[in-house]
């Protein structure tokens, strides 16, 4: 095994990392952030305080947060064929992914809402603003710092989830470190598959610093 | 205060209001019965201890909270049937501003000023133009481009008046405006707050446990206590006769013109002549009584205690006599002063 050979499949596999990452944040971090807002909003005393709304959604995202990626990913198997027809390949982990994400990332988005003053939310509410202005021109921006640090925190476990997806044929780093590496004892190998996923998640949480200082004008 | 010709339908009218909320299985009653009515063009305070319902009562001016019972009237309109779109409309006529600021930390002076304006549909050259004219009138042109963090409290407050001022509101609701500032800047502010009224007409509703602030700068004043009006009227009438312990409690905050307690034994203890306490007001003088007090009853007199402030450009307070001389001299003055001013005695 060389890497005239090899250095194809890593640059494959690390392609697939990417868009794995990519597709997950876009879409799990536009959900997660939907979902999130609407847990922050329904609950009681919110501004579209609904209990019905609030106590399904909640307890939708306490069962499936908490579960293992790898069970979840085998769990959601027969949605997943409904959705994108198969329960193999990248873009099956990726919808597995998104799924997960989403769930996931609802959460920290709720958290950092509820640190929003209410006092700023009832002066837009004197000043005749509605609950979607509120939702958009407000509480967005007013906790803009700490959802860039949130989702940064999200970027390093979806890396680490996508390590996983080889597991259902997702391909990706992860896959590569176990397929040439680990099960053909090839230790240099797996050195470069972790040098390259800590240089991806060194990247992200620098830059994610960065954004969330810039946001914070400190 | 204004020139425009005050009509006698109140702006804003409270009708047998009652708010009560359900807090786990206790129901807590915040107004109880409210009946009040503010007049365009005045500053009129609402003044009560911590709990009284106050906060409750000025979120209902511009329905932040629904009524439990009762009416709300703007203008002649009950707002309590309004539904939630009206009521986005009547907010934008009404500003607010508020104890702990609340700007938008993600937004710069000018970004908060403008705000309500974007509310409002107001376009991007208008809202400049209107931000640049509030900045002027607050005096903080120059922290356009500063963010709220950059701010001391008094100039926090001055954008706080700025936004609740943007879109030219008939009313503005001051709920504890100053109460997080030192007394310095809540001149500051109270003076600033004056010129809104004076100067743009603006009818405020102002929220405060400080009798101060209710001398500085209120045309009128009503008394919460425990969710019920105790007490209303023109300020210089609630100073100068209040009707209840609650009202006497808060007056003697500003005038200390009324010694009880502690104070009272220790100047019984100094003194031995008769303590009586009178009175001090524009039509109320004592000086001719007194000068006089010698040569007619042979009675002297000290003044041992007592505060005179001004209100609304009239003087007001009491002071308190100690009178020596022969019994009855002491009762013919005691009368003569009664003829004067209202007097209290302070000896048992
Ligand atoms: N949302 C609420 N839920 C339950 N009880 C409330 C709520 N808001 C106010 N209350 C209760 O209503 C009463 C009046 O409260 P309010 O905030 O109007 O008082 P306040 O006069 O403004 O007091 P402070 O000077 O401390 O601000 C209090 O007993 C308070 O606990
Ligand atoms: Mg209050």
């Amino acid at each position: 095994m060389n890497w005239d050979v090899l250095g194809p499949v890593l640059l494959d596999a690390v392609g697939q990392t990417l868009i794995m990452v990519t597709i997950t944040m876009l879409v799990g971090g536009f959900l997660g952030l939907v979902l999130g807002i609407l847990l922050y909003t329904t609950r009681k005393g919110g501004l579209l305080a609904n209990r019905v709304v609030f106590t399904v959604l909640n307890v939708l995202v306490n069962i499936i947060r908490p579960i293992p990626f790898i069970v979840f990913v085998t769990a959601l198997g027969p949605v997943t064929i409904n959705v994108v027809g198969t329960t193999l390949g990248t873009v099956a982990a990726t919808f597995a992914l998104v799924v997960a994400a989403t769930f996931g990332i609802s959460r920290i988005v709720e958290q950092n809402l509820v640190t929003i003053d209410p006092g700023v939310i009832e002066a837009a509410r004197a000043m005749g603003a509605s609950p979607l202005r509120i939702i958009t021109t407000l509480l967005v921006p007013e906790a803009l710092a700490p959802l860039i640090l949130g989702y940064t925190f999200v970027f390093v476990a979806v890396v680490d989830m996508t390590a996983v997806a080889g597991a259902v044929g997702g391909g990706g780093l992860g896959d590569f470190a176990i397929a040439y590496g680990y099960q053909r004892f090839n230790w240099v190998v797996t050195a470069v598959a972790v040098v390259i996923i800590i240089v991806l998640v060194q990247a992200a949480q620098f830059a994610g610093n960065w954004l969330a200082r810039k946001a914070l004008r400190h | 205060m204004t020139d425009a010709p005050l009509s006698d339908a109140p702006l804003i009218e409270f009708r047998d209001v009652t708010k009560t909320f359900a807090s786990g299985s206790r129901q807590v009653t915040a107004l109880d019965g409210i009946d009040l009515s503010i007049h365009a063009g005045d500053v009129h305070a609402i003044i009560g201890y911590s709990g009284a319902g106050k906060s409750t009562l000025v979120r209902l001016i511009n329905a932040l909270e629904p009524v439990t019972s009762g009416s709300v009237l703007i203008d002649g309109t009950d707002i309590t049937t309004l539904g939630e779109r009206r009521l986005r409309e009547l907010r934008l006529g009404i500003g607010m501003i508020f104890q702990q600021f609340n700007l938008l930390r993600s937004r710069t002076v000018f970004g908060n000023v403008a705000y309500p304006l974007k509310i409002a549909g107001w376009d991007k050259d208008t809202r400049k133009v209107r931000v640049a004219e509030l900045l002027r009138f607050v005096g903080l042109s120059e922290k356009a481009w500063d963010y709220p963090d950059q701010l001391s409290g008094g100039q926090k407050q001055r954008v706080g008046i700025a936004r609740a001022l943007a879109t030219n509101p008939k009313i503005l609701l001051a709920d504890e405006s100053t109460s997080a500032l030192d007394p310095e800047t809540t001149g500051e502010v109270l003076r600033l707050l004056k010129r809104v009224n004076t100067e743009l007409g603006v009818t405020i509703v102002v929220i405060t446990h400080e009798m101060e602030v209710v001398r500085a700068i209120a045309d009128r004043v009503a008394v919460l206590d425990a969710g019920r009006v105790v007490e209303q009227g023109a300020v210089l009438d609630v100073f100068a006769e209040p009707k209840t312990d609650t009202t006497r409690r808060f007056v003697e905050t500003v005038l200390h013109d009324r010694p009880d307690g502690e104070d009272l034994e220790r100047l019984r203890a100094r003194h031995t002549g008769r303590l009586v306490t009178a009175g001090i007001r524009d039509d109320r003088r004592i000086g001719t009584v007194l000068s006089g007090a010698e040569r007619k009853h042979g009675v002297r007199f000290e003044i041992v205690y007592g505060g005179i402030k001004e209100l609304a450009g009239e003087p007001i307070g009491r002071l308190t006599l100690e009178l020596t001389g022969p019994e009855a001299g002491v009762d013919a003055l005691v009368a003569d002063l009664r003829e004067v001013t209202e007097v209290e005695e302070l000896t048992a």
